[in-house]
């Protein structure tokens, strides 16, 4: 099999200068290192900010550090909405399970030496920092960063600074960063569905696949199909504020005082186009983490996945209904009531397949040998997040229920839930499962055990009373409860969540400390110190440059061979060939 | 425990119950097992009926040529593997007791394969002593010891005895002799233990052995899991049932049944969410590593189905019931003798127009907008119907009675929210949005917006005031003398 990627590695070694192998590298695995860091500063961003909300809304007249004039005025408060909601979103939930482990270890796992396009990754990797540099320098322009929300609904983002400091300079910013980020998703998608497609070592078929592959490749579909919408929706909206256009503005806008000039436009034409991107764009960040966890499930039960063609099948279902739902945002946005039935019943059939793989799991651990390793705790975690968060969507997939619950927190703690927290524990046990093998060394154990209790524990602190925030009708996205007088008895839960969230954040500093740490103090890793069946598993901790060193692999089996009767080894790696048992057996028969 | 059938290993290994010694009788040149070999390659090629929906004797997928030449004995082995391991291993004390049935001969493994385990005869369920069992193994590893090395042979007896020994013979007769004897290890063991950790390279040793225990998994973990969803569940319950965080009671009648709605939904969800949060608890503490074998298993179709229609009916069935409250609410129009008010949003206000006496809104032109000069709707002065227009910044309404707003925004888009109504709408500059309801119950009640729509979102409130009719004709007039 002969491909460029593999031309290219076969003649030429790893680049010896530091900036060609270090920065401005081709290589999947610094690519996708290059991502993953870029996704840790994005999460410790967001995690600040979200940091600085929760204080503000329990004590809104304390001083804070980061805030200019000390205490946080309401726009300030809906700039940091906005940038936590984009940075998360964006910034970690798309690029860390996607790109960074995606790029890591789907060449890997399908015995590829190199992504399809490797300069194509490079490219990809660097307009998504010059996005998140974009995005950032929101903040520190005039007017500081836009307070639309990381839906950006116009008018309110569509006509400039006239609808609100941040609005200005900030938005455009903002939406060119969305733009930058867009596309540079639509490169890396590509390359992953031409490197599924084209670069699989022989013998693996499709159904030979590890479930992170199929999780990546259907997630790829997602990016490519859904951010192209969203490319194409924020050049209309930079075109509605800079070119004077009137894709989402109607006649008639009166905005503080001033008429404004637009005519024709519909701003349920942003929602459309935003959800369609958007909805897709959650099971964007989660399907790489349930791939992951069905992976670490199967590694860590010691079982085969309970299911794996209904597991691959499920996979596919969300995707494809993941973009017939999209609605479900808008029931009550003015669109057509009839709709919300349609979308309404297309959102709970969405449930069918997730509350499948969730039976799946269970059936996966069932009957296994359970090892608790802290990428199965947190596979496990996942989990758990994902039913609780799933079934609280069940209510919300409900046009009216959603009439009720719509914009409270519980939709703010079903999302984080589900999307947020179920993601992130995918990622952190794809973290703890592969940072053997991205760098050679074992994290500590325990200190990754007592991040996940407080993690764990933590989150479910924070974002479970959100749900009966919103029951009792707390509206999201308020920067303080003097508007309306009840809100102002749920404070007690909201100081209780806010606690939650700075332990819980604290208990990240125990993450970042081990995993700077055991970078360079940890136990050296053997190949295989999970005993996976993958191909990752078969080469040296971390892969050589072009991964298995020459000796590209062939799959005689499927990914998930544990515990299979007969064999002594409890897993059987996929590369293992039979014939060469066989030959063993006519030496010693031979030799006997 | 359950003990699981005890297995005669020279029956085993004659008939071929694993792969390897299938493959290594096939060496052997035994004709009895050459024979079966390829009677069962024959009987899978020819089809005669043993393709059931047991997913694990489906006809193997040839996927290269290479595999089609080596595998197709193989193959057969390892599924015949599997049909007699897969389904019915028995955990025996941390080893895994295979399953006694053997199958003797082509009929039975036909029977077998066509119908289950079911029919496989009785009478070729062997027991034997655990010793007499070991002992054939024994002799029989000899036979396969060259061939088995490749294979990872294991021996599925129990080697050591010895503590199972002593277990057995705790009795009344000997109580006093082996609690000593217990105790003694035990206090042996910890002085060992001490001992060496004086060293430096017994303690290294100890650790490692500590990670090693670690790796063989200490029942802490799924433990205080179990234990972290059990609270979970039980704190999340007892908040529902105790009903301390609930909106206040609907004012409307679609609003109860919206509610009705929400407590069908939530009985749903929550048998679910508590059924799946204790049953992962149960799951990761009850098949924890403690030395087992996991039971081989690639799913199941029967289980597949059954779990797929089940969330399909409870789903889809959920969204059909929660329908009807959407279409009352939304799909009928008003009725005719609604009263209509609109209501007209603005950063970060609400503004309120009766039609007047003449039951017609007059014109508005966005122009004429100018809020300081008292006109926030830009209301055409030249418009005779607009004169007698009220214009309020509160909501006041007539119990009892049907009521339809109009929903429209001058800026961006803001929202019409009242908790007691059970109503939400976003009100969307350049369309006009109507929504119906009659309130029956009088009082204040708070109107909030809840679509983000600037830097005052959260000041954005107004009231509504559900009145009686003479009150509400009182208010009309009081009004329509102030414009």
């Amino acid at each position: 099999m002969s491909s460029p990627a593999r031309d290219a590695h076969d003649t030429a070694e790893a680049p010896s200068s530091f900036v060609r192998r270090y920065i401005f590298s081709s290589d999947h695995k610094v690519v996708g290192l290059q991502y993953f860091f870029l996704a840790l500063t994005a999460v410790t961003i967001g995690i600040v900010l979200s940091l600085l909300m929760r204080f503000h809304l329990v004590w809104p007249a304390a001083h804070l550090p980061f805030v200019a004039g000390g205490i946080m005025e309401p726009e300030q408060y809906l700039a940091l909405v906005t940038m936590h909601g984009t940075l998360m979103i964006f910034f970690v939930l798309t690029v860390a399970p996607q790109s960074a482990f995606g790029n890591y270890f789907l060449p890997i796992q399908i015995g590829a030496p190199d992504m399809a396009f490797p300069k194509l990754n490079m490219l990809s990797f660097w307009l998504t920092f010059i996005a998140f540099l974009c995005m950032i320098a929101a903040f520190f322009v005039r007017g500081g960063a836009p307070i639309s929300g990381w839906t950006a609904y116009p008018p309110l983002s569509g006509l400039g600074e006239i609808t609100g400091p941040g609005e200005g300079l900030g938005q455009t910013l903002w939406i060119v960063s969305i733009l930058i980020f867009c596309f540079a998703s639509l490169l890396g998608s590509v390359n992953f569905i031409a490197t599924i497609i084209d670069l699989r070592a022989p013998g693996m078929t499709l159904m030979r696949m590890p479930l992170t592959v199929w999780a990546w490749l259907v997630t790829a579909v997602l990016t490519l199909l859904s951010f192209s919408v969203l490319l194409a929706g924020g050049i209309l909206l930079l075109l509605d504020r800079l070119a004077g256009t009137s894709f989402f503005l109607p006649a008639g806008l009166v905005v503080n005082g001033q008429v404004q000039s637009h005519s024709g436009g519909s701003p349920l034409l942003w929602q459309h186009l935003f959800w369609f991107f958007g909805h897709p764009e959650v099971y964007i960040a989660i399907l790489p983490g349930m791939g992951a966890v069905s992976h670490i499930l199967a590694n860590f039960a010691r079982k085969p996945v309970f299911g794996y063609r209904v597991m691959a099948a499920t996979l596919c279902a969300i995707g494809f209904l993941g973009f017939l739902l999209w609605g479900h945002h808008m029931f009550v946005s003015g669109m057509n009531p009839y709709s919300g039935i349609a979308f309404s019943l297309l959102t709970l059939s969405i449930g069918v397949p997730s509350a499948v793989k969730t039976f799946n799991w269970l059936g996966t651990l069932w009957g296994g040998k359970i090892q608790f390793h802290s990428p199965m705790l947190f596979a496990i975690g996942f989990v758990s997040f994902f039913v609780t968060g799933g079934l609280s969507g069940i209510f919300l997939a409900q046009p009216a229920l959603d009439s009720v619950l719509h914009a409270t927190y519980y939709v703010v703690g079903h999302f984080h839930l589900v999307m947020g927290v179920a993601s992130i524990f995918g990622i952190f046990a794809a973290t703890y499962y592969w940072f053997p093998k991205m760098f050679g060394r074992m994290m500590n154990e325990t200190l990754a055990k007592v991040h996940f209790w407080l993690t764990f524990a933590g989150a479910y602190c924070i974002f479970m009373p959100m749900h009966f925030v919103g029951i009792a009708g707390g509206i999201r996205r308020y920067a303080d409860w003097t508007g309306a007088n009840y809100l102002a008895a749920l404070q007690p839960l909201h100081r209780f969540m806010t606690i939650a969230a700075f332990v819980t954040a604290a208990a990240q500093i125990i993450f970042f400390y081990n995993f700077f740490r055991s970078l360079s103090k940890g136990a050296r890793a053997s190949v295989n110190p999970w005993n996976g069946t993958t191909l990752e598993w078969t080469t040296a901790s971390p892969p050589p440059f072009d991964n298995f060193n020459g000796d590209y692999p062939r799959v005689y089996r499927g990914p998930y061979e544990y515990s299979v009767p007969g064999a002594s080894q409890d897993f059987l790696p996929q590369n293992v060939a039979p014939e060469k048992v066989l030959a063993d057996d006519e030496e010693s028969q031979h030799a006997g | 425990m359950r003990e699981g059938p005890k297995l005669d290993r020279t029956v085993e290994w004659q008939t071929g119950s694993s792969p390897h010694s299938l493959l290594c009788a096939e060496k052997l040149g035994s004709a009895r097992h050459t024979c079966r070999v390829e009677s069962l390659a024959t009987l899978s090629k020819q089809r005669i009926g043993v393709y059931p929906t047991r997913h694990f004797f489906r006809r193997p997928k040839v996927s290269n040529r290479r595999s089609a030449r080596l595998g197709a004995k193989m193959r057969l082995c390892f599924r015949l593997a599997e049909i007699k391991l897969g389904g019915t291993c028995t955990r025996d004390g941390g080893r895994t007791a295979k399953e006694g049935r053997v199958v003797e001969t082509l009929d039975e493994v036909y029977d077998y394969l066509r119908t289950g385990r079911k029919t496989v005869t009785q009478s070729s369920v062997k027991t034997v002593s655990p010793l007499r069992s070991w002992r054939n193994w024994q002799t029989h590893q000899l036979e396969g010891l060259a061939l088995a090395r490749a294979w990872w042979f294991e021996s599925t007896r129990p080697h050591q005895t010895y503590r199972r020994k002593i277990q057995a013979s705790i009795g009344y007769s000997r109580f006093l002799s082996n609690a000593f004897r217990v105790l003694y290890d035990g206090a042996s063991k910890t002085t060992m233990r001490l001992s060496r950790s004086l060293s430096a390279d017994g303690f290294a040793r100890i650790k490692s052995r500590r990670t090693e225990r670690d790796y063989r998994g200490s029942a802490a973990p799924p433990a205080l899991l179990a234990v972290l969803l059990a609270v979970l569940v039980a704190v999340t319950v007892y908040i529902f049932i105790a009903h301390i965080y609930a909106p206040p009671p609907p004012i409307t009648s679609v609003g109860r049944q919206i509610d009705r709605q929400y407590n069908l939904t939530l009985y749903v969800t929550g048998a679910a969410f508590v059924l799946a949060q204790l049953g992962l608890g149960f799951a990761i503490l009850r098949f924890r590593d403690r030395g087992q074998r996991a039971h081989f298993t690639r799913g199941s179709t029967v289980a597949e189905i059954l779990w797929t229609s089940i969330t399909i009916i409870a789903f889809v069935g959920l969204g059909i019931a929660g329908s009807k409250a959407w279409g009352e609410m939304r799909f009928a129009p008003a009725s005719r003798d609604s009263v209509q008010i609109e209501v007209t949003t603005t950063q970060f206000v609400y503004t309120f127009r009766y039609p007047g006496a003449d039951g017609k809104f007059g014109r508005l032109d966005p122009s004429l907008v100018n809020a300081p000069a008292g006109n926030p709707l830009g209301l055409d002065p030249n418009d005779a119907a607009g004169r007698d227009d009220v214009v309020v910044p509160i909501l006041t309404i007539p119990v009892d009675r049907p009521v339809e707003l109009l929903l429209r925004s001058q800026d961006v888009i803001h929202n019409f929210f009242v908790r007691e109504l059970r109503l939400q709408q976003d009100a969307v500059p350049g369309m006009v949005i109507p929504i119906h309801f009659t309130a029956d119950r009088i009082g204040r009640y708070e109107i909030v917006c809840t679509q983000l729509c600037g830097l005052g979102h959260y000041k954005m409130h107004s009231f509504m005031d559900v009145v009686s009719e003479p009150n509400y004709e009182q208010f009309l007039r009081k009004q329509a003398a102030l414009q």
